[in-house]
């Protein structure tokens, strides 16, 4: 089995256009989310990237050219599988052009295209799960030496229907997301392009293991068990025990149960909790894009010595702290995304560098 | 990249009317909790393993559904439908429809929760919301791709 590492990323949020903007950017407190405004006079906050392009394919084309240059993943070869992952895909251009004729792969291929890359193409859309899934994938091929690289996209751009199907199912908090906090009403969307380029070539991050877990008995929420299973399944794959882990970045986003649930579960797997991040005040909840966005600023973050700010009161009851400095050694990282269609995904990195 | 080999192909088509109640006789039950997207891949999942003369996958095998179209005819309808400002609701009583609407989700009080979706009422900001006007009865239907489901309303318009 060969090892798979972090050998370069990328990232466009609100933040910034990239990594190096997005640390200063966090490191000064993070930007406020924008209204979006939907139809009838509604409007909901959104975590958006700065690019006023108003064409929707100009405007992706742009940031996935950038973001995936950044990752370094198009200075070498380009036949190494490539993962496009997301949850709405380019609905935002579809639902401008009325165009639903063009399957469900077109857009990787487009993006493939955009790129010049020339190995295959697979879409990954499995929720707010899509692209810790594609990473996972991609892990899979080189451990078992079907590819020496790959390189994985979340991509999360705007778009009417995400907005308004979780407004609609009362999931968005009016203001913002506070995760893990004592007055969170609900999560905030955002806008993401990652870019993880994954090799066999050892470098600083490697990425031990994961799971994905699947539970649908629930297809909306959190199912304690299942992150339970997860987090055992994820530890399990990295011959690693609880105690092993020096820093937890859950799913967190802002939801008054969910964020409950899950803390109550990481109880029972971590005792005592290691110290735990959430990224989403900053950057929101991107959605497909959130695993590769939040892997992404966090080994960043952990390499450059920002952390965000807790800035509002956690809920004690929790019992799950965030905390408001980098851990003095994260030597084993568990990044989780729980979504819809009852997917709970974590994966398992290791700082070698540390 | 590897070289792969196929060890069974099944191709169905056209689909016999019959599906549902085969694969119920194939796997002793009918299956739940899933949606019909993931039923009819779990019908040709089993088929495709009959044909390997494969009883199950070996425990760390990876299952991947996939789907050139997967919801794309229920997005459409969603995508007209947010974005005609004169909907959700319409003028028709006999017709229902399939909307992400806000205003339709908001409506909580009547309608039939499925045990599985009981977690949409976690913060119950609208109860009582006066949008309930717009609904008179109704249910929610998913449907699944992959692990993405796709929430949708079955309403007919007061």
């Amino acid at each position: 089995m060969n090892e798979v590492y972090l050998a370069g990323r990328g990232l466009a949020s609100a933040l910034g256009p990239d990594i190096g903007s997005g640390l200063v950017a966090l490191g000064r407190g993070g930007m406020p989310p924008r209204r979006f405004e939907l139809a009838g006079g509604m409007a909901w906050p959104l975590y958006t990237i700065a690019d006023d392009e108003p064409d929707w394919m100009t405007r992706a084309r742009r940031i996935i050219e950038r973001v995936a240059r950044e990752s370094g993943a198009l200075g070498g070869s380009r036949s190494g599988p490539l993962f496009v992952a997301s949850s709405s895909l380019d609905i935002g251009s579809r639902e401008n052009s009325g165009d639903f004729e063009r399957d469900y792969q077109s857009f990787a291929e487009l993006v493939a295209s955009w790129l010049d890359w020339h190995g295959p193409v697979f879409t990954v859309s499995t929720a707010c799960t899509s692209s810790l899934n594609a990473l996972l994938s991609a892990r899979t091929l080189i451990r078992n030496g079907h590819a020496d690289h790959a390189l994985v996209l979340g991509v999360e751009l705007r778009n009417r229907v995400s907005i308004a199907g979780f407004g609609g199912m009362q999931l968005l908090s009016a203001d913002r997301a506070l995760p893990f906090g004592k007055h969170r009403d609900g999560l905030v969307l955002g806008e993401a392009v990652a870019a993880l380029h994954v090799s066999s070539r050892p470098s600083r991050w490697r990425i031990a293991g994961g799971a994905n877990v699947v539970e649908g008995e629930d297809p909306a929420g959190t199912v304690p068990e299942a992150v339970v299973a997860m987090c055992s399944e994820a530890l399990a794959s990295s011959a690693l025990a609880p105690r092993d882990i020096a820093l937890i970045k859950p799913q967190a986003a802002g939801g008054p149960v969910n964020d409950a649930t899950e803390a109550r579960a990481l109880r029972q797997v971590f005792d005592p909790l290691p110290p735990l991040v959430s990224l989403k005040a900053a950057i929101g909840h991107t959605l497909g894009a959130a695993g590769a966005a939040e892997v992404a600023l966090l080994t960043a973050c952990l390499e450059g010595g920002v952390w965000p700010r807790v800035d509002y009161a956690q809920d004690a009851l929790l019992e799950a702290p965030l905390a408001d400095r980098a851990p003095a050694n994260a030597g084993h990282v568990l990044a989780c995304i729980l979504g819809f269609g009852g997917g709970h995904a974590a994966v398992v990195l290791e700082d070698r560098g540390r | 990249m590897s070289d792969w080999i196929t060890t069974a192909h099944v191709t169905v088509d056209p689909l016999p009317l019959d599906w549902r109640d085969q694969l119920a006789v194939r796997l002793g039950q009918r299956p739940r909790r899933i949606g019909p997207w993931a039923e009819l891949a779990l019908y040709g999942a089993r088929l495709c393993l009959d044909a390997a003369g494969e009883s199950a996958l070996p425990a760390q095998a990876q299952l991947r559904v996939a789907s050139l179209s997967g919801p794309r005819n229920a997005t459409r309808q969603i995508v007209e439908q947010t974005g005609d400002r004169s909907r959700p609701m319409s003028a028709s009583p006999e017709r229902a429809h399939l909307s992400f609407s806000t205003k339709l989700f908001s409506s909580t009080d009547r309608v039939i929760w499925p045990r599985s979706f009981s977690t949409l009422t976690q913060t119950a900001k609208s109860r009582g919301s006066s949008e309930n006007r717009y609904v008179t009865n109704g249910i929610f239907w998913t449907t699944a791709s992959g692990s993405l489901v796709y929430l949708a309303r079955i309403a007919r318009a007061s």
